[in-house]
């Protein structure tokens, strides 16, 4: 779904002889269908990274492969902005319209989809993020998590095969999190899309079919959430967390309990701790 | 300096179409010296309420007093208020404006007309409350990482010299390492200068770190007040309110689901490992009393 070979970017400097590496030699690939979450401090480049997926930036060395289309050659930009769509953290900086279905229908509109078409695709798109029963209220009025779903359902008019979400939750209650993941997850069971997630937030990248954890820009792992999360001094000094359950059976066993150590959620470790005591 | 407040309503545009009872009758009464986290989902008036703690509401009936100010007196002192109170916004990093950190920080003190000697001297001193150092004195604002945003923002709060510090989501958007940072920061801060904090937040986790007493807002109204312990214990009633709980508190309900006795008011990772840690050798005691028997 998309490949990236020897991926550098850096920002253009004013000083000819202070050139930053963003990303540094990233090699990713990612298959279609798969959900994969990308960890990593701030300015480790992972929105960078992920501003290659859609031709956003363009890589100063290396190539980007989005469905075997490279992002360098101008042609293929708006093929590569059907096939990926983004997300953004802010949900009121990616409203346009004063009416929900019409800012979904923003984007097939200017792509010249017929009307019926339109309205078909925004339909769809608002019942994928259960948004459908509010299509005629006004944006502004809607909770934060409401209006993350809407500015999903209109990438989701595109009608794209991936998307991706960079920090979507970031500024949203943990109720209005809850639905978005759980939109994000239903997208990818039931649309079969592939996702890609931006996220600071641990217990999201525990869903995940995969994680990548990026620092100076450069992919430092890259395996299942299992195998990363019972990494736990990698990454607490990588600035990241691990669940609090994950840290809690790392604690017991560095003092000499006998438990597993890759448990990520608290059922698996009550399960764990149950046949302790 | 002590806070007190009571029958507090507010009204959003009464007699509009959009009119919001947003405060029910609230009454409160925060100590001097008290660390307070407020929680409550979206909506539950958590910033309404701190709003009104230094004037910038004012309620549609009852009253607060913060120290000896009356704020809802007619003729209240709120220039003065708003000096004893400092309130840290949500993003107070868009608020930045002036060219350097320096100037920025320096933006409060200077309308409080104090003399350029003080003047540097608080700026100096809130720059090292919240860890910026002097090298950062000359640098544009607007260069600096979103972490470093908000931690000249706070200091150019603390520049005031407040009595009372107010935080509305002071970690909302960072990363864990930079929220780690600012926590770490603020509690630091209360411990030297003896303010009054109230930390408004929707991260539980946070809260039971850093508060010594939590107020849950619901609907408007103070749904519950005590010590975190307290407060954990109810687990179930906090997610009826959309909150989330701490996953060691979850896994303590799990465990007692499942027929374990264990107490019920642990909330941290630390306090549990601890109990754990006795249960299970505890445990390997009677084990192996039962084996030479």
């Amino acid at each position: 779904m998309i490949k990236t070979e020897h991926l550098r970017y850096a920002y253009q400097s004013s000083k000819e002889d202070n050139i930053k590496f963003v990303l540094d030699d990233v090699n990713l690939s990612i298959r279609p269908g798969e959900f994969v979450a990308v960890l990593g401090h701030n300015g480790c480049g992972k929105s960078t990274l992920a501003k290659h997926f859609n031709g956003l930036l363009l890589p100063s060395g290396g190539t980007v492969y989005v469905s075997g289309m490279d992002t360098k050659l101008e042609e293929n930009d708006w093929d590569i902005r059907k096939t990926v769509g983004m997300v953004f953290q802010n949900p009121d900086n990616q409203i346009v319209a004063t009416v929900v279905e019409e800012d979904v229908a923003f984007a097939p509109e200017n792509l010249g989809v017929p009307s019926p078409e339109i309205r078909r695709r925004v339909d769809a798109a608002l019942k994928a993020v259960n948004m459908y029963d509010l299509r005629r209220h006004a944006p502004h009025l809607l909770s934060g998590g409401q209006k993350q779903r809407v500015a999903i359902a209109g990438v989701m008019a595109m009608e794209p095969k991936c998307i991706v979400f960079d920090e979507p939750t970031a500024m949203l209650d943990p109720k209005g999190r809850q639905e978005v993941i759980e939109t994000i997850i239903k997208l990818k069971e039931e649309k079969k899309l592939t996702i890609v997630l931006i996220t600071h937030y641990m217990e999201e990248a525990v869903r995940a079919d995969r994680v990548i954890v990026m620092d100076k820009g450069k992919i430092m792992r890259d395996d299942s959430p299992k195998n990363i999360f019972s990494e736990v001094k990698f990454m607490k000094n990588m600035g990241l967390d691990v669940p609090q359950v994950t840290e809690l059976c790392y604690a017991l066993a560095k003092a000499g309990i006998p438990i597993r150590q890759d448990v990520l959620t608290v059922s698996e470790c009550a399960d764990e701790l149950m046949k302790l005591l | 300096m002590a806070i007190n407040i009571s029958n507090l309503n507010y009204i959003y545009m009464p007699g509009s179409p959009f009119e919001k009872h947003a405060l029910r009758d609230i009454n409160l009464t925060i100590h001097d010296g008290e660390f307070v986290g407020i929680i409550g989902h979206t909506g539950s008036g958590k910033s309404t309420l701190v709003q009104h703690l230094n004037g910038l509401l004012m309620p549609s009936s009852g009253s607060i007093t913060v120290g000896d100010i009356e704020v809802t007196a007619k003729n209240a002192d709120l220039k003065q208020l708003r000096q004893k109170v400092g309130l840290v916004f949500q993003y107070p990093e868009h608020q930045l404006f002036e060219e350097t950190v320096y100037k920025d920080i320096a933006y409060g003190p200077k309308n409080m007309k104090l003399s350029p000697e003080e003047i540097d001297e608080r700026v100096r001193e809130a720059m090292n409350y919240v860890g910026l150092g002097e090298k950062y004195c000359e640098r544009s604002p607007f260069e600096l990482s979103g972490g470093q945003k908000r931690r000249v923002a706070i200091a150019g709060v603390l520049a005031m010299r407040p009595d009372v510090l107010i935080l509305d989501e002071p970690a909302a958007g960072l990363d864990p390492a930079g929220r780690e940072e600012i926590l770490t920061q603020i509690r630091a801060l209360y411990l030297a200068k003896k303010m009054t904090v109230l930390f408004v937040s929707h991260s539980m986790e946070d809260v039971a770190r850093i508060a010594g007493r939590i107020i849950v807002m619901n609907n408007g109204s103070v749904a519950m007040d005590g010590s975190p312990a307290d407060i954990f214990s109810r687990a179930k009633e906090l997610r009826t309110m959309g909150l989330d709980v701490p996953q060691i508190t979850q896994l303590v309900e799990e465990l007692r689901a499942r027929g374990l006795n264990i107490n019920d008011s642990i909330y941290t990772l630390e306090r549990a490992k601890a109990t754990l840690l006795m249960m299970l050798s505890e445990k390997e005691k009677k084990n192996k009393e039962g084996k030479t028997c």
